[in-house]
């Protein structure tokens, strides 16, 4: 078990890292190099910690998605936005994969990579003219939405923590715990008025666009 | 993670790599040659015998043309779209299987790059993916001309992928399995001893869509309208020269292969030749003539994609839209309700 | 998980000849700027007004329309993979699909009747 504070700071120095980066400057650069750096030996620790293969493979693929991410909140062109999240979808995906659920991470991207986010860009595309481009940042709105995320993070630490960490199913599990088969068979077996209450929120998804976009026919 | 199944790894990638991107010039060739013949003309006939080295002269000529980089564009997403719409074409071909799996230093290799348990799906996932070079490439030109192409594409791809996705659960509820390998082996031997037992005769409705389909998928006639020379001048890549332009190119070539190599997976039986097992080939021949037959039956339905493209004039935009939408989309529901009911039926 | 360490070895190397092919003809081709060579190809026009045009709501309304009909595709997958193993319970599977499906329909014929399928 890797203890916290390598973890935490392989995380966020990289973070840190592109934040400085970004500022510009020969402080900026030299910052950024030094906690890259310092993210670096991070990254050493917690690999030279790791047992296998999947566990480095797992630290690597977060890693991406967590800096993606962060590129996605900080950027100032949603267009850029959009390409930094295609990262943290297929990081997802990857997490998913190393987590053993590949059918969830090809759904990952199937639906977020291949489909949410064409919406994404359509909207980003729609409206990105160069006045919206400078949007004021910081202020109250800014520490409002840090203390939002900071929230988010400490329930889902305090939910998790009692799962401790690992990487293997549960013992006892089935061979395959989450194959395509066994999601099926859950899906329309326990689990059949949940999948059928999702077609009703798909469909009022699809009329509340139609009645939004206001597209009547003109006869 | 022993050493050798590394090594194998990188040896089957390099393998794919090279056989893609072999491939290309010899379709952009052959592509070159059929309209000649069916227009008329000769086609390329001075570089190599019968022009069959053209396609290298140029990759040459675009390497040493000039790049031009068009005012108020994104630099950087601007060089990097022709790399992000090449990556998944190439990608897209991974979870191909193009034979039965072979023996070789006391071990299994399966005759594919990764034989993943979603194999359909990650084809799927993946090939989507490459509309977003196209996006971000048409985007990053500033060029009104590239951005409508851009998003006709765009709109195009995702109307049709739906369809797509539907026209082959019919197939997957006659498998069972998302593994590609699985799908092929389900389609051994025949119906009533003389029809192979092909999907394309068990769910000829899943392969029109497929077919059809597969062609707006890959942005090719009559479904190019991403790039319709004359209203669009040449859509999304108007502002691209020398290799970045050459490298979209690739990437439509490198779907086309990949699209083809899955419709013989899914509907044309793969490797499966009937009758086969009965001649006595020793296992070694029968590897061999199986992946023949792949490879003539994926040729066949890229002769087919270049014959169509040469045949028949461009839709209209909103015939290809009304196409997908209200034609296909519930002929592709109808399909999966049907093959259910006749599945129910011949229990 | 092995087999995706073949994927990733081939998306490595994919990405580098990509990459290789940008730089080579970056060096080999000539640079001779200035003049309009850099301007926007509008058929010979001077171009008007800014590249980044609004477009049209209806790119959106197929956006949204599709990932509703991609989720479906998604279940269907799903559904179908199981279909032929619970056969004998096949009538109660159909019918929960077509209960899915049938739910969805009315959205499309909303969209139909809306005239957000049409692309006049």
């Amino acid at each position: 078990m890797t203890s916290v504070w390598p973890l935490l700071l392989y995380y966020l120095l990289p973070l840190v890292g592109l934040w400085t980066y970004r500022r510009g400057g020969r402080t900026g650069t030299l910052a950024a190099g030094i906690s890259w750096f310092l993210a670096a030996v991070a990254l050493g620790v917690v690999i030279g910690d790791a047992r296998s293969f999947a566990v480095i493979s797992f630290y690597l693929l977060s890693l991406v998605a967590v800096m993606t991410a962060f590129l996605v909140v900080t950027g100032t062109n949603p267009v850029y936005g959009a390409l930094s999240l295609i990262g943290t979808f297929t990081g997802i995906a990857g997490v998913f994969v190393v987590l053993q659920c590949e059918f969830f991470g090809i759904v990952q991207v199937i639906l977020y990579a291949g489909a949410i986010l064409v919406l994404y860009l359509f909207v980003v595309m729609m409206v990105d003219l160069p006045k919206e481009n400078a949007q004021k940042r910081g202020g109250v709105r800014g520490i409002a939405a840090i203390a939002t995320g900071l929230g988010l993070l400490a329930l889902v630490v305090k939910a998790l923590a009692p799962l401790g960490m690992r990487l293997q199913p549960a013992a006892g599990a089935s061979a395959e715990p989450y194959s395509v088969r066994a999601v099926g068979t859950a899906l329309f077996g326990p689990y059949l008025v949940p999948f059928e209450v999702a077609s009703l929120l798909l469909l009022v998804a699809l009329v509340g666009a139609i009645v939004l976009s206001g597209r009547e026919r003109e006869s | 993670m022993d050493l050798l199944g590394f090594v194998i790894a990188i040896v089957k990638a390099l393998i794919v790599l090279v056989l893609m991107l072999s491939t290309i010039p010899i379709l952009v060739w052959s592509e070159r040659k059929l309209s000649a013949w069916m227009q008329d003309r000769v086609g390329p006939n001075r570089v190599g015998p019968a022009g069959l080295l053209q396609p290298l002269a140029d990759v040459v000529k675009f390497l040493f043309k000039e790049e031009v980089m068009p005012q108020g564009a994104e630099k950087w997403l601007f060089v990097a779209a022709p790399v992000l719409t090449l990556v998944p074409a190439l990608l897209a071909f991974a979870a191909i299987p193009i034979g039965d799996p072979i023996h070789l230093f006391g071990r299994e290799v399966t005759l594919q790059l990764a034989n993943v348990n979603v194999g359909i799906l990650f084809v799927f996932a993946v090939g989507s993916l490459g509309a977003y070079g196209i996006v971000f490439g048409a985007w990053a030109s500033n060029n009104k001309f590239s951005l409508l192409g851009g998003l006709r594409a765009a709109a195009q791809l995702v109307s049709y992928e739906v369809s797509l996705g539907l026209s082959i659960v019919g197939v997957l509820m006659l498998t069972g399995s998302l593994r590609l390998g699985d799908v092929v082996d389900a389609q051994a031997g025949t119906f009533f001893g003389f029809v192979p037992r092909w999907n394309l005769f068990a769910q000829p409705i899943g392969f029109l869509i497929f077919t059809v389909a597969a062609f707006a998928e890959t942005n090719r006639a009559p479904f190019d309208l991403a790039e319709a020379e004359q209203e669009l001048v040449a859509g999304y890549h108007t502002e691209y020269s020398s290799m970045k332009f050459a490298l979209f190119f690739m990437a439509e070539y490198a779907h086309m292969i990949t699209v083809s190599a899955l419709l013989t997976c899914l509907f044309l039986g793969g490797w499966k030749v009937p009758g086969l097992e009965h001649i006595g080939l020793g296992p070694f021949l029968f590897g061999v003539v199986q992946t023949l037959a792949f490879a003539m039956k994926a040729g066949f339905v890229l002769f087919f994609f270049q014959w169509v493209r040469w045949t028949l004039p461009r839709f209209r935009y909103d015939q290809l839209m009304t196409l997908g939408w209200k034609v296909f989309f519930p002929l592709g529901v109808a399909n999966v309700m049907l093959t259910g009911v006749l599945l129910l039926g011949s229990r | 998980m092995n087999e995706y360490l073949s994927v990733l070895v081939f998306l490595l190397l994919a990405t580098l000849v990509g990459a290789a092919l940008l730089v080579l003809s970056h060096y080999l081709g000539p640079r001779r700027r200035g003049g309009i060579k850099g301007t926007p190809v509008e058929s010979g026009v001077d171009p008007i007004g800014d590249a980044r045009i609004p477009f049209n709501v209806r790119f959106y309304l197929v956006g949204i329309l599709f990932i509703v009909f991609d989720v479906e595709a998604v279940f269907l997958y799903v559904w179908a993979v199981i279909y032929k193993q619970y056969l004998n319970r096949g009538a109660f599977l159909l019918g929960e699909m077509a209960l899915f499906i049938g739910i969805l329909l009315f959205g499309y014929v909303y969209a139909w009747k809306k005239g957000a399928l049409d692309w006049d």
